[in-house]
């Protein structure tokens, strides 16, 4: 294809046609030459064919707010430029004057240079290409660039036309790391629901085996006696009665322990420190693990959300500890610091791999409890190291300001 | 004169054994029975029982709250808690709010019977296994210890308070942890906060103290 020629009247012409512009920049862009449009077109009539400085155009080309740059075709050095071309590369008029674009390492990728004379060669013009600049300062920036072959004084010239699109880069970058934020905590949320009904339904199953095997059985037991002592004379009614007291403690104490297994009464009859104090004593009883428990600023009740919390994050940890430690200590510390309930639970044990063990979803526990404490405005943060031991620390905010606002008014306050 | 007890529960079938159990003791008359705390305080403050025997467990206003404003408006009506809760917690809250007897509802009726005994004559009583002592080993337990500072860092702040000891500005700990530099601000201010420190010299001083910089 013959590559054509087209003079800066005529290129200005086409590009602030309504169509073009629609259909080669983003509207809004160009709305000040969009509004010249008649103008324009009158000015185009009246003044073709005189050089580009003089007259309307120098107005239009020295005033656009696209960045413009016009080059000489054989070697490319740059014969005038606009003041948003200035603006936007930082250099000053005399710095570009007879440079080329690679001279001035304007280019990022000297690839993008090549194409470009490559599209001019074969077809005199290229539309709309991102292209990433170096400016004379600061950061790479990104710009769509449209170029086309016109006569420039007499020389065949081409004329680059930059729009900045840096920005709105920036924006769609922080709108795709919104989306995948999005679409992360939406997979979560569905992970979360589908373990809840799972754990819901193990639950049920533990429940169900317990009632029917445990308090069942005993139930059946406590018949069998009282019938025997329906028979019985009277000088063995005692035993059989005394057996079948047995029976109804035993029976009072699975009910109570199923009961506190499913919610300890204390956490809400007495609170936290109480109800820590007791899973404490419980579970050292029954996997032999050392506890060393300190605490302070416990002795008051928080808000029933916050207890709970607490209450579960330390009983998941715990829990966890005997699953996988292998250790036989481990310690807890509760404090209250500023409006802030701290909490750390802490062994040096076997450790995991924290990040793996979130990803595979498998430890329904491990984000059980960070929505717990995310949902309350708090954070919880579980660090462990294969060998090392595992560090679970929970922060719970106490006068429902959400911690990271709490941080940052802070730090304002630190640097006033 | 026999003395007159009103008595509390949730469960009619509860009241109706512990009526029947105490209809034998020809000194102790029930005078009435009431099924939950608001009524509760009503027929202490229309009956002016001797003995209140009262549930800790109930929907609505619970049997600690019942014993403290009992204990508070009628200090001559004794108050003997029974509950389920072979629990130090339970029982010290409930002697902390006015209770003279604890009394285990597993145990039966007998305990009750003495505890009430007790009480009418002003002594304490607890049920087996619960013991003043078991009880004061629970307050220790449960007493609040100075926590050591060091210990309520957080990971990261330990990291930084052993990098800023070595002399590292907060740019160069910021680059060291890949953290911007104002987080690394905000973790040396918490670290100096929470240590109670005020100068860098403080700090240096500290980690030598706690074996976090070696001494050289």
């Amino acid at each position: 294809m013959e590559p054509r020629s087209t003079t800066l009247p005529q290129w200005i012409a086409k590009f602030a046609a309504p169509r073009t512009i629609a259909a080669k920049i983003k509207r809004g862009i160009l709305t000040g030459l969009l509004a010249l449009q008649d103008r324009v077109n009158a000015l185009v009539n009246r003044t073709r064919g005189l050089p580009p400085e003089q007259g309307a155009f120098a107005t239009l080309f020295y005033a656009s707010p696209v960045a413009i740059c016009v080059c000489r075709l054989d070697d490319g050095r740059i014969a005038n430029v606009n003041d948003s071309f200035l603006r936007m590369t930082g250099y000053t008029k005399a710095e570009v004057s007879g440079r080329t674009w690679r001279e001035l390492g304007l280019w990022r990728d000297p690839d993008d240079d090549t194409r470009m004379r490559r599209a001019l060669a074969e077809s005199g013009a290229l539309s709309d290409i991102e292209i990433a600049y170096r400016p004379k300062h600061g950061e790479v920036h990104h710009a769509l660039l449209s170029v086309e072959q016109l006569d420039w004084r007499g020389e065949r010239g081409f004329l680059m036309l930059c729009y900045d699109i840096t920005e709105r880069k920036r924006a769609e970058e922080r709108q795709r790391w919104l989306l995948s934020q999005v679409r992360a905590s939406r997979e979560r949320l569905q992970a979360l629901s589908k373990r809840l009904l799972d754990v819901q339904e193990n639950e049920r199953r533990h429940l169900a085996r317990e009632l029917h095997d445990e308090i069942g059985q005993t139930l059946t037991g406590l018949r069998f006696v009282l019938q025997a002592a329906a028979r019985a004379t009277t000088d063995n009614l005692p035993a059989h009665l005394d057996e079948a007291q047995t029976l109804v403690n035993e029976l009072i104490t699975r009910v109570r322990n199923l009961s506190l297994e499913l919610r300890p009464a204390m956490l809400d009859d007495l609170g936290l420190l109480p109800a820590l104090l007791w899973l404490i004593e419980r579970y050292s009883a029954q996997t032999q693990i050392h506890i060393d428990f300190g605490h302070s600023g416990l002795e008051r009740r928080f808000p029933a959300e916050i207890e709970t919390a607490a209450y579960r994050i330390v009983q998941e940890a715990l829990t966890n500890i005997a699953r996988h430690a292998h250790e036989d200590e481990a310690a807890i510390r509760l404090w209250v610091d500023e409006d802030v309930l701290h909490l750390q639970v802490e062994d040096w044990g076997a450790g995991f791999d924290v990040n793996a063990a979130l990803e595979a979803n498998r430890s329904s526990g491990l984000s059980g409890m960070r929505e717990r404490a995310g949902s309350l405005g708090g954070r919880l943060r579980i660090e462990s190291v294969q060998g090392v031991g595992t560090r679970v620390e929970g922060e719970f905010p106490l006068n429902g300001k959400h911690l990271e606002r709490r941080e940052r008014e802070r730090n304002d306050s630190t640097r006033r | 004169m026999s003395a007159t007890i009103l008595l509390v529960d949730d469960h009619q079938v509860v009241r109706q054994g512990l009526r029947a159990l105490l209809k034998v003791e020809p000194d102790l008359q029930v005078v009435g029975e009431a099924g939950d705390g608001l009524e509760a305080i009503q027929m202490v403050e229309r009956l002016k029982p001797n003995v209140l025997v009262l549930d800790l467990m109930m929907p609505g206003v619970n049997g600690l709250e019942v014993t403290r404003q009992v204990h508070q408006r009628f200090p001559d009506t004794r108050i003997i808690v029974l509950s389920m809760h072979a629990n130090e917690a339970y029982v010290l809250e409930a002697l902390r709010n006015g209770a003279i007897g604890y009394v285990l509802k597993e145990t039966g009726i007998t305990d009750l019977v003495h505890a009430v005994r007790e009480a009418l004559a002003g002594r304490r009583y607890l049920s087996p296994p619960l013991s003043a002592r078991a009880i004061d080993s629970y307050i220790q337990k449960a007493q609040a210890a100075e926590l050591d500072p060091y210990e309520t860092l957080t990971t990261r702040e330990r990291e930084v308070l052993q990098l800023a000891a070595q002399g590292l500005t907060n740019a160069e700990v910021a680059a060291r942890l890949s953290i911007s530099p104002r987080t690394a601000e905000t973790h040396r201010a918490n670290v100096m906060h929470k240590l109670g420190l005020e100068t860098q010299i403080d700090l240096i001083r500290f980690a030598l103290k706690r074996g976090i910089l070696p001494m050289e």
